[in-house]
């Protein structure tokens, strides 16, 4: 079995970081009955005796040993202290191995040029051994999750700066970025500057990006700002309008089965007052990256392993970035549910409602899709779902049937299925537009540069290089949506000469 | 006795579960086919990661399966053919080469070997890339054994944007390096489950993995397990039914597609049961031409009352109709009679394999949709990093063309 790490960089990253962490303990809490440290549990976790001070290493063996204390295969970095501190006084210190917690004290004042330059140059041996220390406990390392915002100043410089260090050290683990890009109004002016030059980075040096929108106009909101497309925040008020109660925290009489809407840590360890405000956002988030690896860890009819989720999604090297959705998002609590509602769950997967960021797939088009499905779901009801969808969804010529169906027997807490759906498609070039228009606003003017330039090794090049990447990604997406309605092209007929 | 049975992949090892489970059911004295004198299978399970033969060892008896024979990768094969045709890139993966002395000490096993039955999927990474090298690998060691290669090809709406190259490029060493090649298409199955099973009121009908899993394997069962009509006096049989199916249902080295339907039914004659069989059967192409068989091999079991001789003549009429038989064939049809059936129950049931020329649908699509993408350079660079550049790609596209090809020539003479 194969075994992951997690490297959660800065605030947004720590958080998302910390619900994960909570919401994987709850799943394998609920699954591990027994508690035995089987190849399930250690794909993230480690097993310790905590009798020494460097608490020993318990390896899997034959998958019978119980449980002694779980030490969670992760590495957290953050320029200031705030976010980390609270996680080690807070329920979860158990968890992490105070060894793996690289921190300082003043942050990085939203600039990349701090993060990426000057903390990177100051900490890289540090962090280079701690990576190392973690990569040595697993058996057979498969993968690395990045976890880290692109507006801020560590997660994007110092995350893009450890994705670089992976890189360069780990040329054959794969690289998973889950990145959380800004929008509109963003509260940092700063944040297209730091989201362009971490960009460039990711293109480079990533192997998947799963990008994450965090805020959104309102379309049935109440106060309404700008009509546009919905995100994370709107998910969540879908969420609680349809059991308004769920919010206020009281027992659910609704028709919503209590604890089991995605964006809720219900069974966690951290316990209902002690939720913050980015946490419900942040669950759907972690929920993505437990879905995404719920067929590498469980047994099920048809994996789907990492190394097959990059191999499948990315037709082109530099175009692996991937909108994800997840559906149900919550589950009904009547007891008969028709066969209609799976359906309705494959067709909402579909529906810009449900995706991660503010784009709409449909009216884009798909290089390449996959669909994990977990839960008490048959192959055959996933073929008559890929048949009834394929007419609505437009695939790239050459790849019509580009589907890839994952398919694990353990369904998550809380829902008898539930369905992931990470797609490749063009529609991401409209977010990464946005971006670069904000970017260029500012550059023009060159507003703010002087702060970046300050730093040490850090040249206004990176600024044009990086606005060049970004575009030249943009146009190889706009490329390939311009073929989104041509046919195959026929083959060429010998001529008489 | 003559022959060792490697299932590599998912899909082989869930196919090969059933196998076994079937065959260990009928504990008779040919089990020894099967199984070496101290009761183990003369099986060699191979999977680039742990999960699926876990699972297998947990539901079947695992005491029946040698410790030495179970060959475990760690990472998986990522759905890609050239990771798994050439292992990864700094060589550390050693899968193949256990696999291949695991299978030599089950071959010393043998009193007389025969051949290899290889299990695997077309489209996953394990199945067609491990798969095929395996093909290539036995076929250096032991030239004179047969090589019977059981293949699943994967559904046509998709089950991973890769499959069209993997099965490409698997068919392609298929081509070269098999005698035969036993395939089972996913859609067919599926479409003959969904017929058979009637759908619950206000619903869909479901048909399970399982499900499918056990009706190719039954198939299988139907065609190698052994039949009295080629067990010598002494009544012990040699297990050479896997080889005499090569011999008679491929006749020219360029048609090795093996095409097998399979009906078992209670309380039916041996009539209504080869009718039920050709109705199942796709007659027509899209064209509306009728597909041609260039030879068949039709196995009966489950006749304790010895009443099948007398319905050949009616059988084989039938089937040289609904199979359209090749005119310079003079003996188109085989039958092979076993007097035990397959399950406890008695069920008697009739097993066709055929030389049937549907084969030619299956492969023009691969190669449309593989040239299509071919031609967009859509994901080569996964293939390039391990090694597959696109000479690989050429001499595929040609020989499954020429396969193509020399299908078409033999149906119109």
């Amino acid at each position: 079995m194969t075994q992951s790490i997690v490297v959660q960089v800065g605030q947004c990253g720590n958080q998302i970081g910390f619900r994960f962490w909570d919401l994987a303990l709850r799943e394998h809490s609920s699954l591990n009955k027994t508690g035995l440290y089987d190849d399930a549990v250690s794909s993230f976790f480690r097993n310790v005796d905590t009798r020494y001070s460097d608490p020993a290493d318990i390896p899997v063996g034959h998958g019978l040993g119980k449980i002694k204390d779980l030490k969670a295969r992760a590495v957290l970095i953050d320029m200031e202290e705030g976010v980390v501190n609270e996680i080690m006084k807070g329920p979860l210190r158990g968890v992490f191995d105070y060894k793996q917690l690289i921190t300082d004290v003043s942050g990085a004042g939203n600039n990349w040029a701090i993060g990426h330059k000057m903390y990177g140059a100051k900490y890289k041996e540090e962090i280079s051994e701690t990576i190392r220390r973690a990569a040595e406990l697993c058996d057979c390392l498969q993968c690395f999750f990045v976890i880290h915002s692109m507006g801020g100043g560590t997660g994007s410089g110092l995350g893009s700066f450890v994705l670089n260090l992976l890189h360069e050290e780990y040329p054959d683990i794969y690289r998973f970025v889950m990145a959380v890009y800004p929008s509109h109004e963003d509260d940092v002016i700063t944040s297209p500057y730091n989201s362009v030059l971490a960009m460039r980075q990711l293109t480079d040096n990533a192997d998947c990006v799963l990008p994450v929108e965090n805020q959104c106009e309102n379309i049935h909101g109440k106060t309404q700002i700008f009509g546009e497309m919905q995100a994370l925040v709107d998910i969540v008020n879908k969420i609680n309008q349809a059991n308004p109660k769920l919010a206020e925290r009281k027992s659910s009489r609704g028709h919503v089965k209590a604890g089991s809407a995605i964006s809720t840590g219900d069974g966690g360890i951290v316990k209902g007052k002690d939720e913050k405000p980015f946490d419900s956002m942040n669950n759907i988030a972690a929920n993505v990256l437990l879905n995404m690896t719920s067929s590498a860890r469980f047994e099920g009819s048809l994996n789907v392993d990492l190394n097959e989720i990059t191999m499948n999604l990315v037709p082109f090297p530099k175009m692996h970035y991937l909108v994800t959705s997840q559906t149900p998002l919550y589950s009904v609590s009547d007891v008969h549910i028709p066969p209609r509602r799976l359906d309705q769950m494959f067709s909402d997967a579909f529906s810009k409602d449900h995706q991660l960021i503010k784009a709409d797939p449909k009216h884009s088009l798909y290089l390449a899709c996959a669909l994990m499905v977990r839960g008490k779901v048959e192959v055959s009801d996933i073929r008559r779902n890929i048949e009834r969808l394929q007419s609505s969804l437009k695939f790239i010529h050459w790849n019509r049937d580009g589907w890839k169906t994952g398919l694990c027997n353990v369904a998550p807490v809380g829902q008898p299925y539930s369905l992931l759906t990470i797609a490749n498609n063009t529609c991401v070039h409209h977010t990464f537009s946005g971006l670069r228009d904000r970017f260029v606003k500012l550059y023009k003017r060159k507003a703010h540069i002087h702060h970046y330039t300050h730093v040490d090794n850090m040249e206004i090049e990176d600024f044009s290089e990086s606005l060049e990447s970004l575009t030249s990604v943009i146009k190889e997406y706009e490329t390939l949506e311009k073929q989104i309605n041509n046919p195959a092209p026929s083959l060429p007929r010998l001529q008489v000469i | 006795m003559s022959g060792v049975v490697l299932q590599v992949g998912q899909c082989g090892n869930q196919i090969g579960q059933h196998v076994w489970e079937t065959v260990l059911k009928n504990n008779d004295r040919n089990n020894h086919v099967f199984c070496h004198f101290d009761g183990k299978l003369r099986s060699v399970n191979v999977d680039s990661e742990p999960k699926v033969v876990r699972t297998l060892l947990k539901n079947c008896k695992s005491g029946k399966f040698r410790e030495g024979n179970i060959i475990l990768g760690k990472r998986g094969k990522g759905s890609n053919w050239a990771l798994g045709y050439s292992g990864s890139i700094d060589n550390s993966d050693v899968v193949i080469q256990d696999t291949m002395d695991a299978h030599r000490r089950e071959t010393e096993r043998c009193d007389s070997y025969s051949g290899t039955i290889i299990i695997h999927s077309l489209s996953g990474g394990t199945g067609s890339g491990v798969g095929s090298r395996l093909c290539e690998l036995l076929r250096d060691e032991y030239p004179l054994a047969y090589q019977l290669s059981v293949c699943v090809a994967p559904h046509s709406t998709g089950e991973s944007p890769l499959q069209h190259y993997n099965c490409l490029l698997c068919l392609a060493r298929l081509q070269r390096y098999a005698d035969g090649i036993i395939w089972f298409d996913n859609d067919e199955v599926m479409n003959r489950l969904l017929k058979a099973t009637r759908a619950p009121p206000g619903g869909f009908s479901n048909v399970t993995l399982n499900a499918m899993n056990h009706h190719i394997s039954s198939a299988l069962c139907g065609v190698l397990c052994p039949i009295d009509s080629l067990t010598p006096k002494t009544g012990v049989s040699l297990g050479m039914e896997p080889w005499e199916l090569i011999r008679s249902v491929c006749p020219m080295p360029a048609n090795k597609f093996i095409h097998v339907n399979h009906v078992s039914e209670r309380k039916s004659s041996w009539i209504d049961i080869a009718k039920n069989a050709t109705n199942f059967l796709q007659q027509r192409n899209q064209d509306g031409q009728h597909y041609t068989s260039l030879s068949n091999v039709i196995v009966s079991r489950g006749d304790p009352t010895g009443s099948f001789p007398s319905h050949i003549n009616a059988i084989e009429e039938r089937i040289k109709k609904c199979y359209n038989t090749v005119s310079w064939n003079p003996y188109p049809c085989d039958f092979w009679i076993g007097k035990r059936s397959l399950s406890k129950t008695d069920k008697p049931s009739l097993t066709i394999a055929s030389n049937y020329s549907s084969v030619i649908d299956l492969l023009q699509r691969v190669v449309n949709r593989s040239q299509e993408m071919y031609n967009a350079g859509a994901y080569l660079h996964w293939y390039q990093k391990y090694g597959c550049d696109k000479e690989y790609f050429e001499c595929a596209f040609e020989s499954v063309n020429n396969v193509i090809a020399s299908y078409q020539e033999s149906i119109l003479s």
